[in-house]
């Protein structure tokens, strides 16, 4: 039977709402200390330059200048990175991207350094371009990092039965092309971070840090000091999205780096256009699909060919090509499949972690390609997905067999389309569509002759997209989670998880967990600042992994000391085994019966000398992998979404809007509502833009849209209704079940958008974005030499 | 001295009055509850309202910190978050919590500001105008959903208050806003509106929405003044045969203006495309007109308006057609120390008609692609007299006259209207930049043009006649 929640599944406000409401709220820029300086960056405006000297002359003895600060004054590692290392916290080399940083001035006034920065005479050689991916790998391709003998940072390849085999078997064969865009994570808060040297030669550091241990792990290793010596606070953070992890540890580690040499607290904080520059962004896939099916719908053979943009650093690039090589085909159980993905260095900005994580490009390409196997066919996009959906018992591509939760792909889909009207609106626009005549797909949405007609200029179109998404990291690495909880003698109690709040309300949620444990009000809980002296190493807070795992921990923490009060109780009460205990509305019952309130309880334990605190932990189940296959339990479990996009499309000016997306996602025990459908809300929304207007691009490696003025993000005016429905699956794992939801809020929308707007035109799209020129012209402002999708 | 009031504290300080407003609220006053996200007017992180005395009245405009001088503030109410905290949360700040329209926080006081600015200058608060006031905050987590949701809650709320109180005890008794909000008024009216006498200007600044994004670093160096404190007029004035703007006019003003309404009704909802509400709160119509940008909104429609422009020195007056203003690419006919006074447009006999276009890749708070004007009078089918406007196509903001000329005395058909979308191709000469590749601007004022006449003639113009 169901269990029945007290606080768990309701909508709960944020407990840093007030702070946030009323401006109060700390961001790592609101930080001011005692004596404390700013660094300013010194960049060459070059994607790749070997470095010959660098004169400081000019401004060395300018009394704004405090300290300069270049790679001589690393006393620890100078290369770093999540992965690998190899990005260098000051270049004194040369610089392989427009974003490189050579050194830092520091002094009391940040304008004055600004002003300053441009005196320094920088002498350096430009060296030859390589921006193009597919050059890459070229025999005679220039080496970004010579020391790797190839710009090649992975390869993960997948086999699975003998893809010609089942091409032979295969009534229809397809091909197709796929490009996705490069893409800024465009949190609304720039970086910003203050190191401040702590009296034992250690270091403090207070920054718009995504992941705190992290950046300790790389901060202490370019100071060269221990773990302990490093202490990294986390401020109010203004939005990550995967992106406040490497810039910030390098960040970091500069201002730590200076703060020790000068001996006083330093901060560093970007510009927006210094933002842009130099953070990494979502990875620019191309991707070549060729497809085989049975004139039943059945899919027979799936070739996948992924190649990723990393730009010039490694990053978390072959993490989120992983998750790529795991999901590539889509949720659909297919015999025969035949994957490699591969990540390489070019001169563009690089690219790393950003919400989706290695799904949204795969998802657009497979999912548009489910459509087109529909139209062949003349069959509904619904009737083929349900042929080849994962369904119990179902084996994934890279083998695995789909139990312990409930595979709720087809149901979320058919969730998704009743709650839509779907076919019966598809069906309609299809016909409309067809006045237009026969499409040239070659050509331009409309001929000369189809100009103007006003009856034929707005088209509207639906669109569906679906998906299966791994929890957390799964054979990525090590999975496990740690929770610090500590109740007070009035019942009250301070609660700090080692994953850290990034503005989606994960402080509120872990508050909800302890608090439906203890039977107390998830008011009482006070959750702590986050700080990497006070909790375990938790693994970054990413892959959607944290509800997961680390509420997992806060439960655990919860239970742990349940128990002890548990026995405090039997023990007092001289309980026999069968008397029931039942902790409810901050009191404690047995048999029914209220003996005590939970703060006398509380106060009783601290009498006896129980301990009331603890750290909780939770480690995942294990996971396998064969990185020669593709082969094995690539995540302990899985998630599944659908979106329906509504639009219309203005045909003359190639103009699209968002009428209504509806998202369904079984996200396993949603543990906050509120917080549950702000991330349906805010995903979507991050999805529509990825799919109709966002897109970074880069003119010899130096990107073009460094300010809100032109990479553009959805306003409220500019997106519709969106609906979330939670379809609330089992699950063995996680806290009573819930499981992960913030990424694959994202990862359908741009996917469920191209189908709707192919549904709207008749024409179907290769390349993300479908902004203006894309849909009137089928082209893009963008360097010749990048590929673009089939129909080029 | 700049003095003004912050919220609700007395400031006198002898900072410069070019410095960013921005720094001075997060710097000087550490009220860093207003944010800086991008420096340029395109996120409203830093959003603050100002308020203005007008006639025994305080006016409240929302506007971006990041591109108001210092010294504009002076005589002004400005207002941060922190300038609405009570006791308890107002209903905007409440509603952004209960609702989810808050999650990592950082755009909130921004929304917040924006928020209030409406409920200050709305009695009859309804959602779509409370949502068009936000069109300048951008928010990465929310999807916005919580943030309407918040404002549909603050209208219940207000919508509850005693509709015998005077509005802005109103507002105070439903937690709006403080009550130190009723002293502003005296307290504004004792610091007046002087001139600064000890100051010589070198030049003058509008509302420097685009100068403080392109030179905010020069300017906060350099002596410049501001048309508010000069003899700029900000007013519409409605003559026997012609509307006159005053040069230091914001685009809200004009987008509000009832003798505008009057006369080109469609405007208003024209003007809404045109930046967002904080920027138009800011940006002057001279300002636009001297900025020269290609593809600016309000030249382009003053083009097709024949709007005249009256020229003032401290020696001399002229008067200049905006269609002959422009001499090339961010050249004007116009001495360096001459500034606008009044612009001027006719008024327009009944027959004519009006229409505006703009196509961007983002539809609000975005410039254009493309825009194109066109005012147009007819008698019998046949064009009596025209003038039509493209921007983004050229060098300057283009007045099409040899389409115009071409369309005089021709009978409005589907033939006229494709031959004249030809001329006005070969009469322009597009880029390729950020907001489109030349070819697709081409084709986008081909079709705008169409837009034109299919909106104006729906009757005549059978769409399926056209090319």
């Amino acid at each position: 039977m169901a269990k029945k929640f007290s606080v768990v599944g309701k909508p709960v406000i944020r407990e840093d709402g007030i702070d946030k409401v009323t401006g109060k709220a700390k961001f790592a820029d609101d930080y001011k200390f005692n004596g404390m300086l700013h660094a300013v960056m010194l960049r060459i405006p070059c994607a790749h330059a070997k470095i010959n000297s660098i004169d400081f002359s000019e401004i060395q003895n300018d009394e704004s200048v405090f300290s300069i600060i270049t790679n001589k004054d690393i006393p620890g590692t100078k290369k770093v990175g999540v992965i690998k290392n190899d990005q260098p916290v000051f270049c004194n080399e040369k610089v392989v991207t427009p974003g490189d940083v050579l050194g830092m001035i520091v002094g009391q006034s940040e304008e004055k350094l600004r002003s300053l920065v441009n005196k320094i005479k920088v002498d350096y050689s430009t060296l030859p371009l390589l921006t193009d991916p597919q050059k890459s790998l070229e025999p005679d391709a220039i080496l970004i990092h010579p020391e790797t003998k190839s710009n090649l940072i992975i390869h993960h390849p997948l086999r699975k039965g003998n893809v010609e085999k089942g091409f032979t078997e295969s009534d229809h064969i397809l091909e197709q092309t796929y490009t996705t865009q490069l893409i800024e994570h465009a949190y609304i808060e720039p970086e910003a971070v203050s190191a401040i040297p702590l009296g034992a030669g250690g270091i403090k550091i207070i920054g718009s840090i995504q992941n705190p241990f992290t950046t300790r792990r790389i901060v202490a290793a370019v100071v060269n000091l221990p773990l302990d010596k490093v202490q990294i606070i986390q401020a109010h953070l203004g939005g990550s999205f995967g992106g406040k992890d490497d810039t910030m540890c390098i960040l970091a580690a500069r201002a730590a780096v200076a703060a020790l040499k000068t001996d006083h607290p330093v901060k560093i904080r970007y510009t927006r256009e210094e933002s842009i520059l130099e953070s990494y962004k979502r990875h620019p896939y191309i991707l070549n699909y060729k497809v085989g099916f049975a004139k039943t719908g059945k899919i027979k053979a799936m070739r996948i060919d992924i190649l990723a943009d990393g730009g010039a650093y490694c990053s978390m690039s072959p993490f989120v090509t992983w998750r790529s090589v795991v999901q590539a085909t889509g949720p659909y159980e297919i015999k025969n499949v035949h994957t490699d993905v591969r990540a390489v260095y070019t001169n563009n900005p690089y690219t790393g972690a950003m919400r989706g994580f290695g799904s949204p490009q795969p998802i657009f390409a497979n999912e548009s390609l489910m459509d087109e196997i529909a139209l062949r066919l003349g069959m509904t996009p619904d009737e083929v997905r349900k042929i080849n959906g994962l369904k119990e018992g179902s084996i994934t591509a890279t083998g695995q067999r789909l139990k312990n939760h409930d595979v709720n792909l087809l149901n979320v889909l058919s969730t998704a389309m009743k709650n839509t009207d779907f076919k019966k609106k598809w069906i309609n626009n299809k016909k409309k569509e067809s006045q237009l005549g026969e499409l040239d797909l070659s050509q331009p949405v409309l001929k000369d002759s189809q100009y103007m007609n006003p009856d034929q200029l707005i088209k509207k179109g639906i669109g569906l997209a679906i998906s299966y998404r791994g929890c957390s990291l799964g054979a990525e690495g090590i999975d496990a989670a740690a929770a610090y909880l500590s109740i007070q003698n009035d019942g009250s109690a301070y609660l700090l998880s080692g994953l850290a709040e990034n503005g989606q309300g994960l402080r509120t949620t872990f508050s909800i967990v302890a608090a439906e444990v203890l039977g107390i009000s998830h008011e009482q809980i006070f959750y702590l600042e986050t700080d990497t002296s006070r909790v375990p190493d938790s693994g970054p807070t990413v892959a959607s992994r944290a509800t997961l795992m680390g509420g997992g921990a806060v439960k655990n923490a919860a239970e742990i000391i349940l128990d002890r009060l548990i026995s405090l109780i039997r023990k007092e009460w001289k309980l026999k085994k069968k008397d029931e205990i039942e902790f409810k509305e901050n009191k404690i019952f047995v048999n029914k019966n209220k003996i005590s309130t939970f703060p006398d309880l509380c106060k009783l334990a601290a009498n006896r000398g129980v301990n009331l605190a603890t750290i909780g932990w939770y480690k995942s189940p294990t996971v396998d992998w064969n990185e020669h296959t593709g082969q094995g339990d690539a995540y302990f479990t899985y998630v599944y979404g659908c979106h329906v996009a509504e639009v219309q499309v203005n045909l003359g000016t190639g103009e699209v809007y968002l009428d209504r997306i509806t998202a369904v996602h079984d996200p396993g025990t949603v543990i906050n509502k509120l917080g549950a459908e702000g991330q349906v809300y805010g995903g979507v929304t991050q999805g529509a833009g990825y799919g109709i207007i966002e897109e970074v691009t880069t003119d010899r490696g130096v990107i073009r849209e460094q300010n809100f003025d032109q990479y553009l993000i959805l306003t409220s005016k500019d997106i519709g209704e969106i609906k979330p429905i939670f379809i609330q699956g089992k699950e063995i794992f996680g806290p009573w079940g819930a499981k992960s939801l913030g990424e694959p809020t994202l990862e359908l929308t741009a996917a469920a958008i191209s189908n709707a707007v192919c549904n709207a035109v008749g024409k179907r799209f290769f390349n993300l974005p479908l902004n203006l020129e894309e849909i009137v012209l089928g082209k893009k402002l963008r360097p010749e030499e990048i590929k673009r999708g089939s129909l080029q | 001295m700049i003095e003004f009031i912050l919220n609700n504290q007395h400031i006198n300080t002898d900072f410069s009055p070019t410095t960013v407003l921005l720094d001075f609220i997060r710097k000087e006053k550490k009220l860093t509850g207003t944010k800086e996200g991008c420096r340029e007017g395109d996120c409203g992180a830093c959003t603050i309202l100002l308020g203005e005395l007008v006639n025994g009245n305080v006016f409240y405009k929302s506007v971006n910190s990041c591109l108001v001088p210092l010294g504009d503030a002076h005589g002004k109410h400005v207002v941060t978050v922190e300038g609405f905290n009570q006791n308890e949360l107002s209903p905007i700040q409440a509603g952004m919590i209960d609702e989810g329209g808050t999650q990592c926080g950082f755009c909130t006081p921004g929304f917040i500001v924006s928020m209030t600015g409406y409920f200050l200058n709305n009695e009859t608060p309804e959602i779509d105008g409370a949502i068009d006031a936000l069109g300048g905050n951008i928010c990465r987590c929310t999807g916005y959903v919580g943030i309407k949701r918040a404002a549909e809650h603050s209208i219940s709320v207000y919508k509850k208050t005693d509709p015998k109180l005077k509005f802005m005890n109103r507002l105070i008794e439903a937690g709006f806003i403080p009550e130190y909000f009723n002293s502003i008024k005296k307290q504004l009216a004792a610091i007046g509106i002087t001139r600064r006498k000890d100051f010589q200007a070198e030049y003058l600044i509008g509302g420097g929405t685009d100068l403080y994004v392109q030179q905010w670093e020069s300017l906060v160096q350099s002596k410049a003044d501001f048309t508010s404190l000069e003899k700029t007029p900000y007013e519409i004035i409605k003559l026997k045969d012609k509307i006159k703007i005053g040069g230091a006019t914001t685009i809200q003003q004009v987008l509000n203006s009832s003798i505008v309404k009057k006369y080109y009704p469609s405007l208003q909802n024209n003007l809404e495309l045109f930046g967002s509400l904080p920027i138009r709160n800011r940006a002057t119509v001279a300002g636009n007109i001297v900025n020269a940008s290609p593809i600016g909104d309000m030249t382009n429609i003053l083009l097709a308006l024949n709007a005249e422009l009256q020229l003032k020195s401290s020696k001399s007056k002229r008067t200049v057609k905006l269609r002959d203003f422009y001499k090339g690419y961010k050249l004007l006919n116009k001495k360096k120390s001459e500034s606008i006074d009044w612009i001027t447009i006719p008024i327009p006999s009944k027959r004519f008609l009006f229409n505006f276009e703009k196509v961007s890749k983002r539809t609000y708070l975005d410039i254009a692609s493309v825009n194109s004007s066109i005012l147009l009078e007819e008698k019998n089918n046949i064009i009596k007299s025209i003038g039509l406007s493209a921007g983004g196509v050229a060098p300057i903001p283009l007045y099409l006259s040899k389409t115009c000329e071409f369309l005089i005395g021709k009978k409005i058909s589907a033939a006229t209207v494709n031959d004249a979308a030809e001329i006005a191709i070969k009469e322009i000469s597009p880029i390729s930049d950020a907001r489109g590749s030349a070819e697709y601007k081409k084709l986008l004022l081909r079709q705008l043009i169409y837009a034109h006449f299919i909106v104006l003639f729906p009757q005549v113009i059978k769409a399926e006649q056209i090319v």
